[in-house]
């Protein structure tokens, strides 16, 4: 798919935050055999757009940020970051793991400080901005606390204050919300969204809950089950900022049929289809409706 | 008389202080259920060390009687000291330079050969884990070496080494190193790989990972290997100065033995349970601040 050049309403003048996936396949081994993870993805992610990758469990979307990551080496295609290639791991791009993945004997604050600290920032300039960074996150008192004290959500702010702290051009987020409770997950999701607002850092974001990317992304790329093919992409044009009132609203549930409609299609497949129970359908565990039916109970209601 | 719960104050107090419940129990019952919370605490551990105690002086007695009546059932203990002997010879060891002087040299021997093993040891244990050449190369050296007692090496030590001092230091090293070496490997090996992503993506260069993910990482397990080592390392050190030795306490012990003063060879092991131990604990005490994050995990 021919990517489209969008404009972003939000700001327009953003330089940083290019990331381009060119034609780009990747195998990893299991067990001595070598599995084709990734083929042939392309796709543009524009400065400043928050971007989620959603897929079957185990589709090779965490494959997929890896590569961006630089912690895996493409066999064919390469990946850019504001036109230069990536060739391993780097401050411009920060990560957000899935389990939290923290330093254990660091403190909140030294956990923080850790990029700014190998990137040579003096003692006290570190502390001001990590200071300010746990503040974003709203974690301040919790500076000097270890990583073990802190619930599963509270780690997570952690881990993105850390990963923030660089002011990297691309945050990748891996799942990052999928461990925590129903309601941490909305508010570390509102969390985001603002942070992101008001950085304007590029967003890609793997999730395999489709009600999460409707919230959260400017466009949702989805992926194939393994070897992941783009399957297709989905404009999101939700108003933002944007409160979780939204997903009761119309149009959400549209982008919801729509997104699952693809899913659905692509775990119908025979070989290597992924049982539908790997799909999350919505936060509180909703049964997603057909849009006809949705579409007629409108109708009779109005 | 209130019979709808029981009074824990009861079971401390008896029932004649306990007739003061009602009141009580209005004003501050949390309070009243701590306080015998205390009380019975207390007593159990009060309890737990009379009988820890007394177990200790029934071990004693029976000492006593054994060597005092000479006993014999297969097991002779005509010639083992009593308790009162050995606590006599225990003061004039304590009041003689000499003893001291013993103690000093294997204190030296210990901490100097364990503080290369400890260096060398882990070193060797993140180089075996992290590079893998290193670990080509090494690997079978230690897995062909490593079930061989130091112990063992004594004989070939001695005819290797130009004196005694060294072969003794290098059977003390030899005994502290592998625990080491195996402990800190596996620590270094085990280093969560989220981890080291993390790190690599935060801009760490390769040695800032060793110093900020590895080493912390296999912390615990490398404090594990030195107090397993220093263990061995007294152990070994007192069968190389029995063996070897002209001085030292495992020399004093067996000299002791040589020369008929029986009492003192008691003296001399529990000399050696005294030293050892309390090496192991500065070790652990030496570690503790380092390992506080893994305490509560």
């Amino acid at each position: 798919m021919e990517p489209q050049p969008r404009m972003i309403s939000r700001d327009a003048k953003l330089e940083r935050g290019n990331v381009s996936i060119r034609n780009v396949s990747l195998r990893f081994n299991v067990g001595g055999s070598s599995i084709l993870a990734l083929s042939h993805v392309s796709l543009e992610v524009l400065p400043g757009e928050f971007v989620c990758v959603v897929g079957p469990s185990g589709c090779g979307k965490s494959t997929l940020l890896g590569a961006v990551a630089g912690f895996m080496k493409p066999v064919e295609g390469e990946v850019l970051v504001d036109g230069e290639p990536v060739r391993g791991p780097g401050a411009d791009r920060g990560m957000v793991f899935q389990q939290h993945a923290l330093f254990p004997w660091k403190s909140v604050l030294a956990n923080v400080e850790f990029g700014l600290r190998m990137a040579g920032v003096s003692g006290k300039r570190r502390k001001m901005v990590s200071m300010r960074l746990v503040e974003m996150v709203g974690l301040t008192g919790f500076e000097h606390s270890m990583p073990s004290q802190l619930s599963g959500g509270m780690q997570q702010r952690v881990g993105i204050a850390r990963a923030l702290a660089n002011n990297p051009a691309v945050l990748l987020m891996d799942e990052p919300f999928g461990s925590l409770d129903a309601l941490t997950r909305v508010k570390m999701q509102e969390l985001l969204l603002n942070l992101w607002q008001e950085l304007r850092t590029t967003v890609i974001f793997v999730t395999h809950d489709v009600e999460e990317a409707i919230f959260l992304a400017d466009r949702i790329v989805m992926l194939t089950a393994r070897p992941a093919t783009q399957k297709g992409i989905i404009d999101i044009s939700l108003p933002r900022p944007r409160m979780k009132e939204v997903v009761t609203s119309h149009r959400f549930n549209e982008y919801k049929g729509k997104c699952l409609e693809m899913l659905h299609a692509e775990s119908a497949r025979p070989i290597g289809a992924p049982s539908p129970d790997t799909l999350t359908f919505g936060v509180g565990g909703v049964a997603w409706q057909a849009p006809e039916k949705q579409a007629s109970q409108h109708a009779a209601s109005g | 008389m209130r019979t709808d719960y029981t009074n824990p104050l009861e079971l401390i107090l008896g029932p004649s202080q306990a007739t003061e419940r009602p009141a009580l129990h209005k004003q501050s019952r949390s309070f009243r259920i701590r306080f015998s919370d205390v009380r019975k605490y207390v007593a159990g551990k009060i309890a737990g060390y009379l009988i820890s105690g007394a177990a200790i002086v029934a071990f004693l007695w029976i000492w006593n009687t054994l060597s005092t009546d000479k006993v014999d059932f297969g097991l002779d203990f005509a010639n083992v000291p009593s308790a009162q002997s050995v606590a006599k010879h225990m003061l004039h060891a304590a009041a003689s330079k000499a003893f001291y002087v013993n103690v000093l040299i294997s204190l030296k021997r210990v901490w100097l050969a364990f503080a290369s093993a400890a260096l060398l040891g882990s070193l060797l244990g993140l180089a075996l884990a992290r590079i893998s050449i290193i670990k080509r190369i090494f690997m079978p050296f230690v897995e062909i070496f490593r079930p061989i007692p130091a112990i063992a090496w004594i004989p070939l030590a001695i005819l290797m080494f130009p004196t005694t001092e060294s072969s003794i230091l290098f059977i003390v090293f030899l005994g502290a190193v592998f625990p080491i070496i195996l402990n800190t490997y596996q620590g270094a090996s085990e280093v969560p790989s989220q981890l080291l992503r993390a790190a690599r993506s935060l801009g760490a260069s390769r040695i800032s990972v060793l110093w900020h993910v590895i080493i912390p990482s296999a912390l615990p397990n490398i404090a594990t290997g030195l107090s397993v080592g220093m263990g061995i390392a007294w152990f070994s050190l007192l069968t190389a100065e029995m063996i070897g030795g002209q001085n030292g306490i495992g020399n004093y012990t067996w000299e002791s033995y040589q020369l008929i003063k029986y009492p003192d060879i008691i003296v001399g092991m529990i000399s050696i349970g005294i030293l050892s131990t309390v090496s192991t604990a500065v070790i652990n005490w030496m570690c503790k601040p380092l390992l506080r994050w893994s305490n509560h995990r």
